[in-house]
C-alpha cells in the first residue's frame, strides 16, 4: 500500500510518502513559518524523491489533532480534499499519537503539547513495540490533573514533549512514579512514525465529514450552552442554499 | 496614572498623535473602551503620527487591518470575537514581535497572548457622550517612560 | 482554439462555504452556498473561529455538490479559482488550502481571486462590464467607489473613513434589538416608516468620494439612549427609516458626484449591501434622473452576498490574464485595491 502521511498540527510540518512500512522520503521542517505556503510544495518535493505520482497514492494519512487549530485545519482540509479527488482513502490519526513511537522503550507514553494557562493536550498511550493502545483518552486537561492520573495509574511514564522544560519543575514536584522525558533528538513529530500507525488503522474516514479533533468546543459556543442547556439542533447550523 | 479629558473627535485624535509619535518598532498599545469610546479615532491619530495616509477603519469584520504606507507598519486588531484560541490564528504574536506598531482593541478576549509589557490606554465617556476621558496604564519601563513623554507633553503646553 | 471555459470556483472569506462551476466567465451551472449565518446568530456576528470551523465540515461536499449538480467531471475543468483575501484568515485558509489540493492533484492552474474583484464581476451574470467602469462595492467590511479603466485595473477612488456600510447596519441593529446580521431587517422595516430624525449626513457635501457612517452610528445611538432614559418609545419604523436614508443619501451623493466627474460607461452596484432595496431604488431613481448614456448595471440579488460564482466570474478574466499562482499560495486577510483617491484628476 502507497500512503502519503502529513502532519501540520504544531510548528513542526513533516509529510512522508511510505510503500506499506518501508519510508521513501520524508520532509520535516521546524521552523515557525506558514503551514499553509509550505505544505503543499514539500507534499510533492517528498512525491519526486520517492519516484511517485499522486495518483499512486492509496491512503491518505493525516495527524487530526490536537493542536494548533489553523494547523489541523490546514492539513486536515488538504489530506480530505486530496482523498476526494483521487478516490484515495483517508486516515486519521491523534497528532499525540503520533509522537508515541518516539519513546526508546515499551510502557506508559504521555506525550503532550502545551496549550497555555497552566493546560496541555495530552493522552496516555501504552507501546509495546510498534503497537501503541491507548489508556486515556487525548483531552484538554490541566496539568497538574495529568499528574494526578498518572499518578493514580502508579507505573514509570515516559513523556514525549518538545515544550517538556517548561514543566519539568511541576512534574519533578508532583510526580511520585518514575519519569523519564524525551530529549532533542525525539521530541518531535515525524510523518514516518504517522504514515505506519496510519497503515494499522483499520477505520477509514469520511471524506466529506471528516474534521479536526480540536477537543475543545470554542469559548463562543461553550458560554452560549451555559445559556442555552437544552438546544441541540446543531444540523440546522449551517444550510445549503443553492 | 493620570486621566485627561478630550472635549471633541479632534482632541481624540491630538492625542493618539501625541501617543504616536513616542512609539517605536515592536510597541503595543491595549485600547479600552465601550462602543462608540473613541478607540479607532484614537487609533487615527496614532496612524496619523507614523505617517501613514489611508484612512484608519473600523477592524471589526476582519479583524486585523494592516498599514503600511507610513514610516512604520502599523497593526490594528479587534480582538472582541477573536477569542484565546483565535489568537494564535491570525498569528498574534507574530504582530506583536513585527517592525511595526501594534494596537488592539478589545485586549481583554486575548489575555494570554499578550506580551509582559504593553502600553493601555483606557477610553470612557460622560454621560450625555459629549466628552471622553482617557486613562493610562504603563505596564514595563519603556512604556513608563512613554507615559512621561505623554504628560511633559500635555502639560508642556 | 478551445472556445469554452470551465473554472471551479471556492469561497470561504467570511461565513458561506461556496463552490461553483462556472462557463466562459458568466454562465453558472452550479453555485452551490453553505451558509452559516444560523450559527453566528447565536453570538451575534461572525464569530472566526466558528466559521473556520463549519468551513472545513462543508469544503469537499460542496466541491462534490458543485460538480455533480454542474453534470461537470474534474478532468473537463481548465482551471480552479479562489478567494484568497481579503476576509478572515483561518476562514480563507480552508478555502486555499482545499483549491490548491484539488489543482495540485487534478494538474490544474490556480487562479488567486481578490474577494472584491468577485463581489464586481458578479454584475457579469446580467450583461457584459463595459470600460471604463465605476463600481460601488457596499458591504459587511468595505464601502468603497473603485475606479476600473479596463477589466483587471482597480483603483480606490472613494472609500469609507471610519465603518463600512454593512457594519453601521449590525451595529445599529444591535442598538434596535435586532438578529444579526440586521440589514434586511432594517431595510424592511424602513418601508414601512419615515425619516423623522434627521440623523446626520457625514461629508455629503465635500468634494470627495469618500464617506463616513461613525457619526451617524453614534447620533443613532445616542438618540435611543436618550430616549430609554425619559421612558420614551421610539418607533423602530422610524428610526429604521431615518438610518437607512441617512446612509443612502450620503452613499447615493458621492456616487453621483463620481459619475458626474469620470468619464465612465458603467456604474456596477455590488456588495452584500446592494441588495438593500432602498439603496437600490434610490439609485435607480437618481442616476435615471441625471445620465442619460450612463448604463446602470445592480449585481442580481441572489448575488450580492458571498458565493463561488461570482469568484469564478472574476477568476475567467483573471485567467485571460495569466493571472496564475503556484502552490505557495496563501490566504491575505488584509488584501485590497490601490489607493489612489487622485485616479482621475
Amino acid at each position: 500500500m502507497k500512503i502519503l502521511a502529513m502532519d501540520t498540527s504544531n510548528v513542526t510540518l513533516s509529510v512522508a510518502v511510505l510503500d506499506s512500512e518501508q519510508l521513501l522520503a520524508m520532509q520535516t521542517t521546524n521552523i515557525k513559518r506558514n503551514h499553509s505556503k509550505q505544505l503543499m510544495p514539500i507534499i510533492s518535493q517528498t512525491l519526486a524523491e520517492a519516484g511517485m505520482a499522486l495518483n499512486e497514492i492509496d491512503r491518505i494519512v493525516v495527524a487530526k489533532g490536537p493542536g494548533s487549530y489553523t494547523g489541523l485545519r490546514i492539513a486536515v482540509t488538504t489530506a480530505k480534499t486530496l482523498a476526494l479527488t483521487l478516490n484515495a482513502e483517508l486516515v486519521g490519526v491523534s497528532s499525540l499519537e503520533m509522537l508515541v513511537p518516539n519513546a526508546p522503550q515499551n510502557g506508559l507514553v504521555v506525550p503532550f503539547f502545551d496549550a497555555r494557562n497552566g493546560n496541555v493536550f495530552a493522552g496516555i498511550y501504552e507501546k509495546n513495540g510498534e503497537q501503541v493502545v491507548n489508556v486515556l483518552a487525548d483531552q484538554h486537561i490541566s496539568f497538574e490533573k495529568l499528574l494526578a492520573k498518572i499518578n493514580e495509574l502508579g507505573r514509570p511514564v515516559y513523556f514525549v514533549s518538545s515544550q517538556f522544560e517548561q514543566f519539568q519543575t511541576m512534574v519533578e514536584n508532583t510526580l511520585v512514579v518514575v519519569a523519564e522525558h524525551s530529549g532533542k533528538l525525539n521530541s518531535l513529530p515525524n510523518a514516518h512514525a504517522l504514515g505506519i500507525l496510519g497503515l494499522q488503522k483499520t477505520e477509514l474516514e469520511n471524506v466529506y465529514t471528516f474534521v479536526p479533533a480540536y477537543l475543545r468546543v470554542t469559548e463562543a459556543e461553550r458560554n452560549w450552552k451555559e445559556k442555552h442547556p437544552n438546544d441541540e439542533n446543531k444540523e440546522s447550523y449551517v444550510r445549503q442554499i443553492n | 496614572m493620570e486621566t485627561y479629558q478630550l472635549n471633541d473627535e479632534a482632541e481624540t485624535i491630538k492625542f493618539g498623535k501625541i501617543i504616536g509619535e513616542l512609539l517605536e518598532a515592536n510597541d503595543v498599545v491595549l485600547l479600552d473602551g465601550d462602543l462608540g469610546a473613541g478607540k479607532t479615532t484614537l487609533t487615527k491619530g496614532i496612524a496619523q503620527a507614523l505617517g501613514i495616509r489611508r484612512y484608519v477603519k473600523s477592524p471589526t469584520y476582519t479583524i486585523v487591518h494592516e498599514y503600511h504606507d507610513g514610516n512604520m507598519p502599523l497593526f490594528h486588531i479587534d480582538a472582541y470575537r477573536l477569542e484565546e484560541d483565535g489568537a494564535g490564528d491570525i498569528g498574534i504574536d507574530e504582530y506583536f514581535e513585527s517592525d511595526g506598531v501594534t494596537v488592539v482593541e478589545w485586549s481583554q478576549y486575548i489575555k494570554s497572548y499578550l506580551p509582559d509589557q504593553f502600553l493601555r490606554v483606557i477610553l470612557d465617556r460622560n454621560h450625555d457622550n459629549t466628552k471622553r476621558f482617557l486613562t493610562l496604564e504603563p505596564n514595563g519601563e519603556h512604556y513608563q517612560k512613554i507615559e512621561e513623554a505623554i504628560e511633559e507633553n500635555i502639560n508642556g503646553r | 482554439m478551445d472556445q469554452t471555459s470551465l473554472i471551479l470556483a471556492i469561497e470561504s472569506s467570511c461565513d458561506e462555504t461556496s463552490v461553483a462551476v462556472i462557463k466562459n466567465g458568466d454562465i453558472i451551472l452550479s453555485n452551490i452556498i453553505a451558509t452559516q449565518i444560523n450559527s453566528h446568530q447565536r453570538f451575534g456576528g461572525v464569530v472566526p473561529e466558528v466559521a473556520s470551523r463549519h468551513h472545513i465540515e462543508q469544503i469537499t461536499i460542496c466541491i462534490e455538490q458543485a460538480l455533480k449538480q454542474a453534470e461537470v467531471r474534474k478532468e473537463d475543468l481548465d482551471a480552479v479559482a479562489v478567494t484568497y483575501g481579503p476576509g478572515l484568515v483561518g476562514a480563507l485558509l480552508v478555502g486555499v488550502s482545499a483549491a490548491k489540493a484539488f489543482a495540485f492533484a487534478n494538474e490544474l492552474p490556480l487562479i488567486p481571486v481578490n474577494h472584491m474583484i468577485g463581489h464586481i464581476y458578479a454584475a457579469r451574470f446580467v450583461k457584459p462590464i463595459v470600460f471604463p467602469a465605476l463600481a460601488l462595492l457596499v458591504s459587511g467590511g468595505h464601502t468603497e467607489l473603485v475606479y476600473m479603466p479596463t477589466e483587471n485595473e482597480f483603483k480606490i477612488i472613494g472609500e469609507t473613513r471610519d465603518d463600512a456600510a454593512g457594519e453601521a447596519y449590525d451595529k445599529v441593529g444591535r442598538v434596535m434589538g435586532l438578529k444579526y446580521p440586521a440589514g434586511k431587517a432594517i431595510d424592511e422595516l424602513a418601508h414601512q416608516g419615515e425619516d423623522i430624525f434627521k440623523f446626520p449626513r457625514a461629508m455629503e457635501h465635500e468634494d470627495n468620494f469618500d464617506f463616513s457612517f461613525s457619526g451617524l452610528k453614534s447620533a443613532f445611538i445616542n438618540t435611543v439612549h436618550h430616549a430609554d432614559q425619559i421612558n420614551e418609545e421610539l418607533s423602530k419604523k422610524d428610526l429604521a427609516a431615518s438610518f437607512q436614508q441617512s446612509v443612502v443619501d450620503v452613499i447615493t451623493a458621492k456616487t453621483v458626484r463620481a459619475c458626474e466627474q469620470l468619464e465612465i460607461k458603467q456604474l456596477i452596484l455590488a456588495g452584500g449591501v446592494a441588495a438593500n432595496r432602498g439603496l437600490r431604488d434610490t439609485l435607480d431613481k437618481e442616476l435615471g434622473e441625471k445620465f442619460n448614456h450612463l448604463d446602470f448595471v445592480k449585481a442580481p440579488l441572489d448575488l450580492c452576498g458571498d458565493n463561488g460564482a461570482m469568484i469564478g466570474a472574476a477568476g475567467e478574466m483573471l485567467m485571460r490574464h495569466q493571472v496564475f499562482a503556484d502552490m505557495t499560495l496563501n490566504a491575505d486577510p488584509s488584501l485590497e485595491f490601490d489607493w489612489e483617491p487622485e485616479a482621475i484628476k
